[in-house]
């Protein structure tokens, strides 16, 4: 048994260091004689080091072996060994920040097939252990697909809609607070609206400026989580790679990945980008974490890279389509949103400038959900079943094996009884606890892809 | 093996009538205090309250057992529920990682259990199955999770 690389203390201790700061605190907000400042700081600072001792107490005991898989044995007071065998990872992810980079360790997280929130076991290791732990690679070609630059600046850009949203909302509050300063300085007498209607333009720049930037700081984080990224099939295994400041190296066993999804925003479709994700026990666990595989990409580079990657995942066309007479099921709530910028339009003035947003907003939604109808469909065969359509601002399309489809629900609201049509909704392992709804579907030959289904998962399972 | 069948009886009926009636009641008080305190405008909505429970607990619980059916035919469950919003569900047994069947106090004097399927994706409840039958479907389904050929079910009647 080894023990962990002495990153272990500071990663354990990170939450306690920010006591340190207290004397700090005290000594700016609460201003007294330094005699008092050092004795309270003496409190703090031994109450930091006592919790910081504890910590590296913890890497002392702490003891791992990499035997056959991983055996980790942590804790002082409740002491726990923990025994994950190599066959029962199914996705071993290793990272590499820039201290790790300088202090010689690794971070690696081995997840298992079980729904828990966060990695099975996290350890920090040297550099010379980890080679043992990555999963070892065959002697066969491996078939690799590296990310272009540019589709990846795009994915950054639009990867977020809220940030994307931010962005377009930026020079009409800019706009509001130049009209906002104008017209209340032409209209109010007192002294104190005057000094409000002149402070307002700096007001809505400053919140111009605070948009702008949170754009460009999930831009920039994006960019560096994804900047780098490539991807290798080896075997069995797909590893992939990514991130310019922290390096992750994350190892899937590809048998274990139980649905592959396709997504793609309007801003990625103006330069006919998609963006592939996948299902895999653990991957893509931890908090704002995407388990992509191929972040950009133009689709005849998108059906070479998954030739190369996936070759044998069971993809089939999505051959029923929502019937013609459910357009406007599709459309109803975007044009019911534009319709409704109608309102602050009828008051003018300021107001033109929010409904003229709203409007946009509406439209944006609208040309998602139309082109959202026209591409969704649903079809079972070849040993998949696929789904394409719209949610939220985005379009999905993902294929997932008959095997692992667990659940098909066929839903039919007293209107679509009417009109003969039906929303199937389809349930399967994934960590984020997704479901697949497409709507408007005519309801018999839905029916009979549901049965489908079911023979073609019993024909597979046996 | 021959599809295993499943319903909701009368007593399914019942448990879902005294639920609906026992919320509409507590609704409606709950309106009518409401009105004590505040003003007695609210006693219109406990009127309402009361109008939609007395309705809810007649004419839905009738129709929403009749929905209620399924069957078992050692390769998946196929069930169909819902009185306005009629749903079909799809669960093949392999994908099935637990079957637990549950019941209140209610559901115990009446003889009838919620089976919940759950499987990797999340899960289903089948609410008001008779309790012999729940127990087949429980006992079916985990014959074959273990991969065995399920037993038929025995003979119905006073033992």
């Amino acid at each position: 048994m080894f023990r962990p690389h002495p990153l272990y203390c500071y990663y354990d201790a990170k939450k306690w260091i920010l006591l340190l700061l207290l004397p700090v605190l005290r000594a700016v907000f609460s201003p007294r004689d330094i005699v008092s400042i050092l004795l309270a700081s003496l409190r703090d600072v031994a109450l930091a080091a006592l919790l910081i001792g504890w910590s590296a107490a913890k890497w002392r005991r702490a003891r791992y072996s990499l035997h056959g898989g991983l055996t980790l044995r942590q804790g002082l007071l409740y002491r726990r060994t923990l025994r994950i065998s190599a066959e029962d990872a199914a996705s071993v992810e290793m990272e590499r920040t820039p201290l790790m980079w300088l202090a010689g360790g690794r971070r690696v997280r081995v997840n298992t097939a079980g729904l828990r929130r966060r990695a099975d076991a996290t350890i920090y290791l040297p550099v010379s252990a980890t080679r043992k732990v990555m999963l070892e690679g065959t002697d066969r070609r491996r078939r690799r697909y590296a990310a272009r630059a540019f589709p990846v600046a795009v994915m950054s850009a639009s990867s977020s809609n809220a940030a994307l949203g931010l962005l377009t909302l930026a020079p009409a509050v800019r706009q509001a607070g130049q009209i906002l300063g104008r017209e209340m300085t032409g209209e109010v007498y007192g002294l104190m609206d005057r000094l409000l209607s002149i402070g307002l333009p700096p007001l809505f720049n400053t919140l111009t400026n605070v948009l702008v930037l949170g754009w460009a700081y999930a831009f920039v984080r994006t960019f560096i989580r994804t900047a780098g990224f490539y991807a290798e099939r080896d075997g069995e295994q797909l590893h992939v790679t990514s991130g310019l400041l922290t390096r992750r190296d994350v190892y899937i066993d590809c048998s274990r990945i139980t649905a592959l999804e396709l997504r793609q925003t309007l801003f990625m479709r103006l330069f006919s980008l998609h963006t592939v994700t996948i299902t895999a026990a653990g991957y893509g666990r931890e908090k704002g974490a995407r388990p992509l595989i191929i972040p950009a990409a133009r689709p005849r580079e998108l059906c070479a890279a998954l030739d190369a990657l996936l070759p044998e995942y069971p993809i089939c066309a999505g051959s029923l389509r929502p019937v013609k007479s459910a357009l406007w099921r599709y459309v109803w709530p975007p044009l019911l949103l534009a319709a409704g910028s109608l309102l602050p339009l009828a008051f003018g003035g300021v107001w033109s400038t929010l409904a003229a947003v709203w409007f946009l907003a509406g439209s944006w939604w609208l040309f998602i959900r139309l082109t959202g109808y026209f591409r969704a469909g649903f079809g079972v065969g070849r040993g998949a079943v696929t789904m394409r359509y719209p949610r939220g601002l985005a379009l999905y399309e993902i294929h997932v094996p008959c095997e692992v489809a667990d659940c098909l629900m066929i839903t039919r609201s007293p209107w679509e009884r009417r009109n003969g049509t039906c929303t199937a909704e389809l349930r399967c392992f994934g960590e984020k606890r997704r479901r697949h709804r497409v709507r408007a579907l005519p309801y018999e030959p839905t029916a009979m892809l549901a049965r489908r289904l079911m023979e073609m998962d019993a024909a597979v399972r046996k | 093996m021959a599809p295993l069948a499943f319903a909701a009886n009368r007593d399914g009926e019942t448990v879902l009538a005294l639920w609906i009636a026992a919320a509409g009641i507590l609704a409606t008080g709950l309106a009518g205090c409401l009105a004590g305190l505040f003003t007695p405008w609210l006693l219109g909505l406990a009127a309402l309250t009361g109008a939609a429970t007395v309705v809810g607990a007649l004419w839905y619980p009738p129709r929403y057992a009749a929905s209620l059916r399924g069957r078992f035919d050692g390769v998946a469950v196929r069930a169909e529920k819902g009185v306005l919003w009629k749903r079909e569900i799809y669960v093949p047994a392999s994908a099935l990682r637990t079957v637990e069947s549950g019941s209140t106090p209610l559901q115990r004097k009446l003889h009838c259990r919620t089976v919940v399927l759950r499987f990797a994706g999340g899960a289903v409840l089948l609410p008001l199955v008779p309790e012999k039958e729940a127990e087949d479907l429980s006992r079916a389904l985990e014959a074959v999770s273990a991969g065995e050929e399920p037993a038929p079910p025995p003979p119905s009647g006073p033992a």
